[in-house]
């Protein structure tokens, strides 16, 4: 406990006066992150208390109390592709991409544990092993990425960060179309997993109590690959229309395209891109690409297509990852013959 | 003249140190204190505060401020001010005779009641303050505080 006083308002009580009040003031900025006041800062309070006897004032200090941030253990684990993973049967190897990130408070290692033999599915993955994203591009990177040990790469990750996690599994031979396979990837705390409140006594950073968090510090994903035959059938027609009114391909003749795209079969026809070229001796017309009867701009900007910005002197049409069964897609354009 | 305001000083501070040696001083303790739920002797429900030794992220902490005039003559105009603690995030404040309670949300430049306290809210409007905004809770005793009284405060927060 401090103490000490002062006759009433001399210039330097004032001095002082100013200096804490800044410090208070400059005192409040908070530096919590998105899981809570780190582990280990330590809370401090002190009151203090000002009076008067006669014209002298006095002041006083409290104690300063203080309370330890203990650890928080959180994980959450979440599958990352944005759809089930398309696979053909017998394939080797096939990825699916998981990430796992620390919520909890303080930094935190983890045991990565793979599950394939689940139910609900059609098949069961054939585990191979889990790769971490070494070189943090979010990619399977073959050789590059590290496979994972459990006890040995056990990823340590601080508070509010992640890592990107691979599971390469084989397909099974023989599947129909449309099967699915399911693989679960867990996360589990090493500091200490369990019901949540459960406390893991020195367990925490600075060696303060370790808190299990609302997520038990354990977090589960499920991934899903789908054996799929992805069919994309074209048909391309031409009009003509001369200057006459008739539909000879005379010189000043236009044609109007008409490419009919269908995706048949069972899942989904990834980074769909349709490619027409320009015939030889025609002039594209201007501003006459259209997709599903919506114009598109001529550019290479942010709508789908294109005329000579992807490709020279060639219609580009990217149509994304297109279901199967969606109905028919229409492109149309049209040129003039030279 | 800095050399004799220096003197004045330690004189200043010497005889202040007396004084209070004397008995004229306020004294404050503050705790940390967390609510435990247990099953008491008689087997009922019971509600403890225990010291707050160490607290996560969400954990409400009862602050307690015991307030005593250990002297021997009244103390005049007692004001106590208790910044919230950095991270922490007020939720309730006590109101407590014979004492006023007034808060700050600016840092500890203006006080007054919380009902009666705005703050800047987006695109120029203000709203009404509530606990969560209070930088500092300050009890004004109005009436001189005798020898002997003794009482204590408190004030609630959540860890960030």
């Amino acid at each position: 406990m401090t103490s000490c006083f002062n006759k009433r308002n001399p210039v330097w009580a004032t001095w002082v006066t100013a200096a804490i009040v800044v410090s208070l003031f400059l005192g409040t900025a908070s530096e919590s992150g998105a899981a809570g006041t780190a582990a280990c800062r330590e809370i401090v309070n002190q009151a203090t208390a000002s009076w008067t006897i006669g014209i002298t004032d006095f002041s006083v200090s409290s104690n300063s109390v203080t309370t330890t941030v203990a650890e928080i253990l959180d994980v959450v684990t979440t599958w990352q592709d944005a759809s089930a993973v398309v696979v053909t049967s017998a394939a080797t190897s096939q990825v699916l991409t998981f990430l796992v990130t620390n919520i909890g408070n303080g930094t935190d290692s983890y045991t990565l544990t793979p599950a394939d033999n689940l139910g609900g599915d059609n098949f069961d993955p054939g585990f191979v092993r889990l790769v971490l994203d070494s070189n943090t591009n979010g990619m399977y990177d073959a050789g590059v990425d590290q496979p994972y040990l459990a006890g040995v790469d056990d990823p340590v990750l601080a508070a509010d960060s992640s890592v990107v996690v691979f599971a390469l599994n084989d397909v099974s031979a023989g599947l129909n179309d449309g099967d699915t396979g399911d693989f679960q990837l867990t996360a589990t705390s090493r500091t200490g997993s369990g019901a949540p409140g459960t406390v893991i006594p020195g367990g925490g950073e600075c060696g303060n109590n370790a808190v299990v968090g609302n997520s038990g510090g354990e977090s589960s994903a499920i991934g899903t690959y789908v054996k799929s035959d992805v069919v994309v059938g074209m048909t391309k027609s031409a009009q003509v229309s001369d200057p006459f009114g008739g539909t000879e391909p005379v010189p000043g003749a236009t044609v109007t395209y008409t490419i009919q795209v269908t995706i048949s079969g069972t899942g989904t026809a990834n980074n769909l891109n349709i490619v027409d070229p320009i015939p030889a001796n025609t002039t594209y017309e201007t501003g006459s690409l259209t997709l599903n009867s919506a114009g598109l701009s001529d550019a290479l900007d942010l709508d789908a297509g294109d005329v000579g910005g992807t490709a020279a002197d060639t219609i580009t049409v990217q149509m994304g990852n297109v279901a199967a069964g969606g109905g028919v897609h229409t492109i149309t354009f049209t040129v003039t013959i030279d | 003249m800095t050399r004799f305001r220096t003197l004045l000083m330690m004189v200043v501070l010497a005889v202040g140190a007396t004084e209070v040696l004397a008995g004229e001083a306020v004294t404050l303790h503050t705790e940390a204190l967390t609510e435990v739920t247990l099953v008491n002797e008689e087997g009922k429900t019971e509600v403890r505060l225990v010291e707050a030794a160490r607290v996560a992220p969400g954990d409400e902490v009862v602050y307690a401020i015991h307030w005593e005039n250990s002297g021997r003559k009244p103390a005049e105009a007692v004001v106590i001010t208790n910044p919230i603690p950095k991270h922490m995030v007020c939720t309730t404040i006590e109101e407590a005779a014979p004492a006023r309670t007034t808060v700050s949300v600016d840092g500890g430049k203006s006080f007054g009641p919380l009902a009666r306290l705005t703050v800047a809210g987006p695109n120029g409007t203000t709203r009404p303050a509530t606990a969560a905004d209070c930088t500092h809770v300050r009890w004004n005793f109005d009436q001189p505080l005798p020898p002997g009284h003794k009482g204590t405060f408190h004030f609630r927060a959540n860890l960030l």
